[in-house]
């Protein structure tokens, strides 16, 4: 019998980067926020259809490598062993509770609590309807499961959701047919990733940071998926989640935008940079508020400096990367520097060299550390609303970032600079 | 002009001292039309969505709680108001917002006589022989009664998912029919106008200048409606699911520039017929309304 309790151990990180891995795949935690706003921009891109083709091979890609290893190194030998495996692991990262029911031909998969599903609902029911299913990611860790399971070619399972709770749907519901194994991609997992790091660095202030970080992963190392697979704190639904599926997903769709309707490129880049700045904003901005951050660092003073070093210690804490702080002129200038990022180490392994800074993510997500810093009355502890950030941001944002350096590009690092700008509509949404 | 002009709601407002407010809602999108308020107010387009919501359910009530197959109107009450809505046409209504202390004969007997005077308004600047202010009213007005306008034209492509006479006579829409989102964020506040308030969502509608005369066959009115565009828009920001983002999704969608998208009247037919679908899509409604 297979012994969940043992997948812990299997969590690891890349030492000086603050990279997380399960498996020596890379992962990193991020909120519903984030989530639901990332796939949202892939379909805006793609279309629906592509766009759920495309997210549900970047699932199945990612967590066949984290099955698979698991299944070895744990010791899952029988098809029942890697089932209760598989259905233990989605709940443990906090994605939801799936029950998995295949041969190795055809199967199905019913999902209840799922991550994307059930937080969009909450998120988005009960002002609109959707009217196509939310659970890509189940649906290709689904179609993983059922190839490690049997034995299958990887990537050669398809998956359909056909049921979803945010359609309102009873429960979620998937099926499941063995196909064909669709073209291979290059491997992204510790060794590439490590091959393409440069030198560790530190910040300032770092061993505050550092300190912060460490006991918040010390914490998030006791955080696991409750009686329904959901990771539910500081006010979000949290999942580890591959960082593969976020860097195929994106850069394929990025890629076909370029191809098919180039002069939205630059608008679906702004969305990938929101996505990280909502992320940030709420993600950082609920840990910062909670009761658990106040009993280990004290409470919140909300200045500037405190609120950077902060953020920057909850990034490495949920395996973002290290975040170092270069500069920090309040009220006028952040630059926020990495070894590198969970998006430039996959950008140059899977697309080549960049033209231009390829970490959309982290630019929202600095972006937001800068907005956290100085618009947020951290004194007055603020309920972080939906509401509350259209308030802030609906004229537009008084800082502009800039990705000076990148991996990707063949820099050293990833740098982000953030500076003071006018709070104009050009500048909305940091385009 | 249209909608009975600011000093004919003040007019009907003197005979009537119980009266407080008044609504004209779009529907089904809930959006305002215009309102009237005896004393200041900043949140008639919030009230004015919560009116479109109150009269569905109030008919859907109605329906079922007394098998009603018609039903002209619905009063709520309070103890400090008396909310009547009427059916002004198949995409419009009208509430009245009465104290409460007022007789509920004589309510009846306003809201009544308020009603047809939209009402007149309405048809009269819609009658045949306008060609181009009915159509352009069309589209601003809505959803004319074809009976009223004659031959008010209503955009093909976009139908309204359900009209005022059908809820009267249908009751509550198929579960198939997405009820209109609740409210979002109101957009803008009103002015306040001396010892009373008039506001309106579409501006060119509002017409609200006393010395404008009231449009008749032989003085076509001025260009009134705005853009469908404009009104797919303003829409969308209301309800979008991330109201910040809601012109990047839209291009995205769609490939047109943002900055076309802040331009909205410049767009062309086929660039509309796409943000319209775009709308549609992101909402989960089948068809929208505006």
């Amino acid at each position: 019998m297979v012994d969940l309790t043992r997948i812990p151990e299997h969590r690891t990180k890349i030492n000086g980067y603050d990279l997380e891995l399960l498996a020596d795949v890379p992962v990193v935690y991020h909120c519903h926020h984030f989530n639901l706003f990332w796939d949202q921009t892939i379909d805006d891109a793609l279309g629906i259809d592509l766009g759920t083709v495309i997210r549900t091979r970047a699932a199945r890609e990612a967590f066949h490598d984290i099955l698979s290893t698991l299944c070895g190194r744990l010791g899952a030998d029988t098809p029942a062993d890697r089932k209760t495996l598989a259905e233990g692991l989605f709940a443990a990262m906090g994605h939801g509770s799936i029950a998995l029911d295949t041969r190795d031909d055809v199967g199905t998969a019913s999902g209840e609590f799922l991550h994307y599903g059930y937080a969009w609902n909450e998120k988005y029911g009960a002002k609109i309807r959707r009217r196509r299913p939310a659970d890509a990611v189940a649906a290709g860790y689904s179609a993983a499961a059922m190839e490690v399971i049997h034995g299958l070619p990887r990537e050669s399972v398809d998956a359909k959701e056909d049921a979803c709770i945010a359609m309102r749907d009873r429960a979620c519901h998937f099926d499941l047919r063995s196909g064909d194994q669709t073209p291979l991609m290059r491997s992204v997992r510790r060794p590439e990733i490590e091959r393409a790091l440069g030198n560790s660095m530190t910040s300032r202030d770092e061993s505050h940071i550092a300190g912060v970080a460490a006991g918040l992963r010390d914490f998030a190392a006791t955080i696991s998926g409750d009686e329904r697979g959901l990771v539910q704190a500081f006010g979000l639904f949290v999942a580890m989640h591959a960082t593969t599926y976020y860097n195929r997903s994106a850069y394929d769709a990025l890629r076909h935008i370029g191809r098919t309707a180039p002069q939205s490129s630059n608008v679906m880049k702004a969305l990938l940079r929101e996505a990280g700045h909502v992320c940030a904003f709420n993600t950082f901005g609920g840990i910062l508020l909670s009761p658990e951050w106040e009993g280990m660092v004290g409470p919140l003073r909300g200045n500037v400096e405190e609120i950077v070093s902060g953020a920057c210690a909850i990034g490495r804490a949920l395996g973002m990367g290290r975040w170092c702080i270069e500069e920090l002129v309040p009220h006028s200038r952040l630059v926020i520097r990495f070894p590198a990022t969970y998006e430039s180490t996959y950008y140059v392994n899977r697309e080549g060299r960049a033209e231009e800074g390829s970490c959309y993510f982290m630019q929202g997500a600095t972006l937001a550390t800068m907005q956290l810093a100085h618009r947020v009355p951290w004194t007055s502890r603020p309920a972080l609303t939906q509401e509350f950030y259209g308030e802030l941001f609906r004229g537009g944002v008084p800082w502009r970032v800039e990705e000076t350096r990148c991996v990707s590009k063949g820099d050293e690092m990833c740098e982000f600079a953030i500076t003071a700008a006018d709070a104009s509509a050009e500048n909305r949404l940091t385009l | 002009m249209v909608l009975a002009a600011r000093e004919d709601f003040g007019r009907v407002a003197l005979g009537a001292p119980a009266l407080k407010e008044v609504f004209i809602v779009s529907v089904p999108d809930c959006l305002l039309v215009k309102s009237w308020a005896r004393a200041g107010r900043t949140n008639a387009e919030e009230t004015a969505a919560q009116l479109g919501g109150l009269f569905r359910a109030g008919i859907a009530t109605l329906k079922a709680s007394s098998g009603e197959d018609v039903v002209d109107g619905i009063t709520v009450e309070s103890g400090r108001a008396l909310v009547r809505i009427e059916i002004i046409t198949q995409g419009m209504i009208a509430a009245f917002v009465f104290d409460r202390s007022a007789p509920l004969g004589l309510v009846n007997v306003q809201a009544l006589q308020l009603r047809d005077h939209i009402r007149s308004s309405v048809e009269q600047f819609q009658k045949p022989g306008e060609s181009d202010s009915v159509d352009q009213l069309s589209v601003e007005t809505i959803d004319a009664p074809a009976s009223a306008a004659g031959r008010v034209s209503r955009d093909p492509e976009a139908p309204f998912e359900a009209d005022t006479a059908r809820f009267a006579r249908e009751g509550t829409p198929t579960a198939e029919r997405a009820a209109p989102p609740p409210l979002a964020e109101p957009s803008s506040v009103e002015s306040p106008e001396d010892d009373a308030e008039i506001t309106g969502r579409f501006d060119a509608t509002t017409i609200d200048t006393p010395e404008e005369p009231l449009a008749t066959p032989e003085a076509p009115a001025r260009p009134l409606a705005r853009p469908r565009a404009t009104r797919l828009l303003d829409f969308f920001r209301r309800y979008a699911p991330d109201p910040h983002a809601a012109l990047l999704r839209l291009s995205l969608r769609t490939g047109i520039p943002v900055d076309l998208l802040e331009a909205p009247d410049a767009l062309e037919d086929p660039q509309v017929e796409a943000l319209a679908a775009a709308v549609r899509d992101i909402l989960g409604q089948d068809q929208v309304g505006v």
